[in-house]
């Protein structure tokens, strides 16, 4: 596992310097980010590797930061790791400036396990369920697990809402085992 | 018999009744799991001590709250729990069911049954680490705990409520010693938790056994942390031990609680705290190795009248290496406890049993407590061996003795004699004041030293046949110059049936 604590002092660092209140802007340039490095893995691996100079790393990420319309926070940030030797952080990096924004604009990111493809209209049923029971704003995503047999499990970072009838038939189990 | 109707229609009642519901829990991902450790990552808001659930019904406890994980230990099969795997919160800090549905029973950290008699239906919870209560709620030891053993009862008196130390090396009878004051408590309303800590399951189920025989499992729970169990359930079994304890002191009732042994409790707790990479101090142990200590022992009590006045009395067993006493975890529980009872492996081999050596010995608390009659009669007895023991390096030199000495000498060999005692032969107090007055008084220096065992024994046939009554009101209130001439008699009565 990487160095999670030095990218999450990196990621605050970042947010402490970025000073801005266009939580959601910072958001969508993160998620761009985030979408580049997992479709091309190779960045990553580049960035990480020890072999490469970190004057070859700077002009890989170049264009990122000369040609693209983002806050020039980004082009300080990459040179500054550069210098540190942490670009290989980059990926945790964006991870907690995700974390962190999603945190501050009170979002939570959920997946939502279902025995079966649901309806749109369920889908929504559910998502405002848990937005209800969580009191947040609520960015889901949908997968089918058979296992669940049904109802739904929801899964996020640092909790779980289980409301499947896998659970309850195993509370039922429990029960009749006491009895 | 079991009609089948009867079973489908409960089973049919259970589905109608059941209903459907969430169950929200805050969550971790486990990222490294080993050697009864866990390390686990979000769970922000968990408590210190809280109970982690796991996959497959392993519970875990929280120990080490850091930055971005936190650090558990595994309660059960730990090799169910994998990487990636959901740790979920529980919210409440490890408990421990408590009650009088534990007595006879023999269960394991968490008190679940390991005897096989069933499931324990307990309603009432307390959390295994309690903090220890405050000076306004306690009073001084007043009431004495009778061990039945003579030279403990005499001259390590303990009180309820006290803390005294059982220290020695590996076989010298210390357990013997805990389970003959187990005994002893029958009829006389404590409760006693015997918590067997990284012991072996066989030496346990010799002791359960025992126990059984003399009767005195119906007051009795066991709490068993074997050597086959993770550290995490040896670390908490003495907390969880102490709970039970303090239930029966909350609620104005007397309970006895042994802790077999601290040592290896110990060394459980260096395990987990050197897995846990906490930083090892003085003989690997960490930095709280102490306070482990003291804060399990300072839950021992004894309750003022306007709490009910019930006593948690304490008996902790330390395992020393060739009678060092001055390492580390020894030092720590000498010093936390009100005194301790030194058991010497010379003096076990040498054939005086229990091998409690007096010199070493010492109760801070307890002479408080020790009744009027057996205060009196001990007076000198302490005094009267030192000198013995000194003395008797002399006596190898034979026959340059002067007359004095040698009466000295006889008289320490009558006192010696006259606290050995066999193991599960508890006496009364009232015994036990008759036959240390009768070799204060010297009564029985002028017989041969093998003779006192039978000596002895006669005595408290004469006491239980002849003189019953006046052997029961010996323990009320203090010797008088009535009551001595009383005993002077008795003892005389005695030895006449001894002198030929």
């Amino acid at each position: 596992m990487k160095d999670t604590k030095a990218a999450e002092r990196y990621a605050n660092g970042f947010i402490d310097a970025f000073q801005t209140d266009d939580l959601p802007e910072l958001l969508v340039e993160v998620r761009v980010l985030k979408e580049v490095l997992h479709v091309e893995p190779e960045i990553s691996e580049i960035l990480a590797s020890h072999v490469i100079k970190e004057k070859d790393k700077l002009s890989i990420l170049d264009p990122f930061s000369t040609e693209s319309k983002f806050s020039d926070y980004w082009q300080n940030l990459i040179k500054l790791l550069s210098e540190k030797n942490r670009l290989n952080l980059i990926d945790e990096i964006i991870y907690f400036l995700e974390q962190y924004i999603l945190r501050e604009l009170n979002i939570v990111k959920i997946t939502i396990n279902t025995a079966h493809e649901l309806a749109g209209e369920m889908k929504e049923k559910i998502v405002n369920f848990l937005s209800d029971k969580i009191k947040k704003e609520v960015e889901s995503s949908f997968v089918v697990d058979p296992e669940v047999l049904g109802g739904f499990i929801a899964e996020s970072d640092n909790f779980i809402v289980d409301s499947s009838v896998k659970r309850s038939l195993e509370q039922f189990r429990l029960s009749l085992i006491k009895m | 018999m079991i009609r089948p109707e009867e079973i489908s229609s409960i089973i049919r009642d259970r589905i109608k009744k059941f209903t459907l519901d969430q169950d929200i829990a805050e969550t971790g991902k486990v990222i490294q799991v080993g050697d009864g450790i866990a390390r686990v990552y979000g769970l922000k808001n968990v408590m210190y001590n809280e109970m982690l659930l796991f996959p497959n019904d392993v519970f875990g406890m929280a120990l080490n709250l850091e930055e971005d994980s936190v650090g558990c230990v595994l309660f059960g099969d730990t090799t169910k729990v994998k990487e990636g795997d959901i740790a979920k919160r529980t919210k409440r800090i490890l408990e421990v069911p408590v009650g009088e549905a534990l007595l006879g029973r023999v269960v394991n950290t968490l008190g679940q049954p390991l005897d096989g008699k069933g499931e324990i239906k307990q309603t009432e919870f307390y959390e295994m680490e309690r903090k220890a209560l405050g000076v306004i709620a306690r009073q001084p030891v007043v009431e004495p705990l009778q061990t039945g053993i003579k030279a403990i009862d005499s001259m390590i008196p303990i009180g309820r409520g006290q803390r005294e130390l059982i220290i020695g090396d590996r076989q010298t009878g210390k357990t013997a010693i805990a389970l003959d004051t187990i005994i002893n408590q029958k009829g006389k309303d404590v409760f006693c938790i015997y918590v067997a800590i990284g012991q072996k399951e066989s030496s346990v189920a010799k002791f359960v056994r025992t126990l059984e025989e003399y009767g005195a499992m119906a007051y009795t729970t066991v709490v068993m942390a074997g050597s086959s169990e993770p550290p995490a359930m040896q670390y908490m079994a003495p907390y969880a031990g102490c709970s039970i304890g303090e239930y029966f002191r909350d609620n104005g009732k007397h309970a006895l609680i042994i802790y077999d042994d601290l040592s290896k409790h110990a060394v459980a707790y260096r395990e987990i705290s050197l897995l846990l990479r906490r930083p090892p101090g003085r003989e690997a142990y960490p930095g709280d190795v102490f306070y482990l200590h003291s804060r399990l022992l300072e839950r021992a009590s004894k309750l003022s009248d306007k709490l009910g006045g019930g006593s948690l009395t304490a008996l902790p067993i330390i395992e020393t290496k060739a009678e060092d006493i001055s390492a580390y975890i020894p030092t720590n529980v000498i010093s936390i406890t009100d005194g301790q009872i030194y058991l010497s492996s010379r003096l076990f081999y040498s054939g005086r049993r229990p091998a409690i050596n007096a010199g070493l010995s010492v109760s801070r608390v307890g002479g408080a407590a020790q009744i009027k009659a057996m205060k009196q009669v001990v007076g000198q007895l302490r005094f009267a061996l030192a000198q013995y023991t000194e003395l008797e390096s002399f006596a190898k030199f034979g026959s340059d003795l002067d007359k004095a000495t040698l009466a000295q000498l006889r008289r320490g060999q009558s006192i010696v004699e006259i606290l050995k005692q066999g193991q599960f032969s508890p006496l009364s107090v009232q015994q036990q004041i008759m036959i240390i007055f009768m070799a204060n008084e010297g009564y029985l220096d002028e017989f041969e030293i093998d003779k006192i065992e039978e000596i002895e024994k006669e005595l408290y046939i004469t006491l239980d046949t002849e003189f019953k009554d006046f052997t029961k009101s010996l323990a009320d209130g203090g010797i008088t110059d009535e009551k001595k001439a009383k005993m002077a008699e008795i003892c005389e009565h005695v030895a006449m049936k001894f002198r030929s």
